[in-house]
């Protein structure tokens, strides 16, 4: 079997999907995508509920009908699929060794890898609720799995700990499948996912969602049997005196995701803190030259569609990475979060690029503001460019452009900064 | 328990259990009866208490 590649895809999501077909349509040639599960699409076959595809196909489509047409193309572009393939380690100079049941050991020689993985969901242990460890604790993506690929219901009487996507979405599915969802709590005073997933999964479903409120006790000796439930103060400290029990048989937890970077760093990439993805330039380039990352391995996305459009970045400048096309510049740019910025991506900006317009910058707000200014300021203080938002929240990723006219040769540091308009 | 905490290898290891034991995923437990994971098929918990969602839902 064919062992040297151009391009070596790590995952078969949404992201690795984006970069093989755009990689290929941009005239790279060999191309192998590697994927652990038995099929391709990620998490997308498990999230059957509508919206995605809203931006990217403008219509709305279930998240299965959304990796299909993906999958379907894929199919007419002689892209070499390994599935039930887990790759195992990446090395700087670019070798992957893999494994699978057929084939064994794998040791894949490339001219381009493009880090796809993913991400997976925070746990009760990385928020560290007090209580005993009965059976009815399940990530919300977990629950999600059992229920729309197994066919089975993981309980009846629910209670949720997070507001972010997955666990509204759980919500919702499970109270339609006859479950009874007593509350969705929130840590902190605001969701932390989309607002239109609030509105549908939880407003829409007389679904009670409670701001400041967090987990205390988990209950049960077999089973969950109940929750202590408390208000939290400034410090997300319980306040003493607001406990109330919950009974339920089952907790989910839709507590945060993790970028998947145990490879990544392996290889000896440097993640950023803030976003636990490598750190890039605008081509999503580590740095390690011809090791690219998109996706929710790079940093979690909110919409699968916006994870397709990173991947597609990739897809491009991979053909002219391997072309050996690229100018850079004399310094990159480099670019900060300033107030209330939790992070922004890209984090630098290398190349010249004959005919760029813009570059279109990706961040996520550390807390909710109304009209607000996003200014883009240099390394002297004077506002670049100014983008006015009506609403800033933490659950949906702001982008903002910059223009390339901006870019002069002494340019060395951007901050994004918000500003009260 | 590795790094996802059994998020992504639950389902398939209850899948194994139950096939390997032959036994209902139903009763695969964590630690003896009284503490199986799941607790119904789908679709069973509307067919016992007979709620349609739709009728309840106000527009």
């Amino acid at each position: 079997m064919k062992l040297e590649y151009d391009l070596v895809i790590i995952g078969g999501g949404p992201a690795g999907l984006a970069v093989a077909l755009e990689a290929r349509r941009n005239t790279v040639k060999d191309i192998l995508l590697l994927e652990r599960d038995k099929y391709l699409g990620g998490i997308l076959p498990q999230c059957i509920h509508n919206g995605f595809g809203v931006q990217y196909f403008k219509e709305e489509l279930t998240g299965p009908e959304y990796a299909g047409r993906f999958i379907t193309k894929l199919k007419d572009c002689q892209i070499d699929v390994k599935k039930e393939t887990m790759v195992i380690n990446i090395t700087t100079d670019k070798r992957i060794i893999a494994i699978n049941r057929d084939d064994g050991l794998l040791y894949i020689k490339t001219k381009a890898v493009v880090l796809a993985m993913g991400c997976r969901e925070r746990t009760r242990e990385a928020i560290a609720v007090p209580g005993s460890r009965p059976a009815g604790i399940f990530t919300a993506g977990t629950a999600q799995r059992y229920i729309n690929i197994e066919g089975y219901m993981p309980g009846r009487e629910v209670v949720v700990l997070g507001s972010g996507d997955i666990g509204m979405i759980m919500a919702r599915r499970m109270t339609l499948e006859g479950a009874r969802v007593k509350a969705v709590l929130e840590i902190m005073p605001f969701s932390t996912g989309l607002i239109r997933n609030k509105v549908q999964c939880l407003d829409d479903f007389n679904i009670p969602l409670k701001f400041n409120h967090t987990i205390t006790r988990i209950e049960g000796g077999k089973r969950v049997e109940k929750v202590t439930v408390a208000q939290v103060d400034k410090h997300l400290q319980a306040i003493p005196g607001t406990e109330e029990e919950i009974s339920c048989d089952t907790v989910l937890l839709s507590v945060g995701l993790i970028p998947e970077n145990e490879l990544t760093s392996e290889a000896g990439i440097k993640l950023d803190p803030v976003t636990r993805g490598p750190i890039v330039n605008e081509n999503r380039e580590t740095e390690i030259e011809g090791i690219f990352a998109c996706g929710n391995v790079l940093h979690v996305h909110d919409l699968a569609d916006f994870v397709t459009e990173e991947g597609e970045i990739v897809g491009r400048v991979v053909g002219e990475y391997l072309k050996g096309n690229r100018k850079f510049r004399s310094q990159p740019i480099k670019i900060f979060p300033g107030d209330n910025i939790a992070y922004v991506v890209p984090q630098h900006i290398d190349f010249i690029v004959p005919g760029r317009k813009k570059i279109k910058l990706f961040m996520r707000v550390k807390k909710p503001e109304e009209r607000v200014k996003i200014n883009l300021i240099d390394d002297k203080g004077r506002v670049l460019t100014a983008y006015k938002k009506r609403i800033v929240t933490p659950g949906e990723m702001v982008s903002v452009f910059l223009p390339e006219v901006l870019l002069d040769d002494k340019l060395k540091n951007i901050t994004i900064s918000i500003k009260r308009d | 328990m590795g790094r996802c905490q059994g998020g992504f290898c639950s389902p398939k290891v209850l899948k194994i259990l139950s096939e390997e034991l032959k036994i209902s995923p139903l009763k695969v437990s964590k630690k003896g009866p009284g503490s199986e994971i799941l607790k119904t098929k789908t679709k069973e918990i509307i067919k016992e208490t007979g709620v349609k969602f739709k009728d309840e839902i106000r527009v």
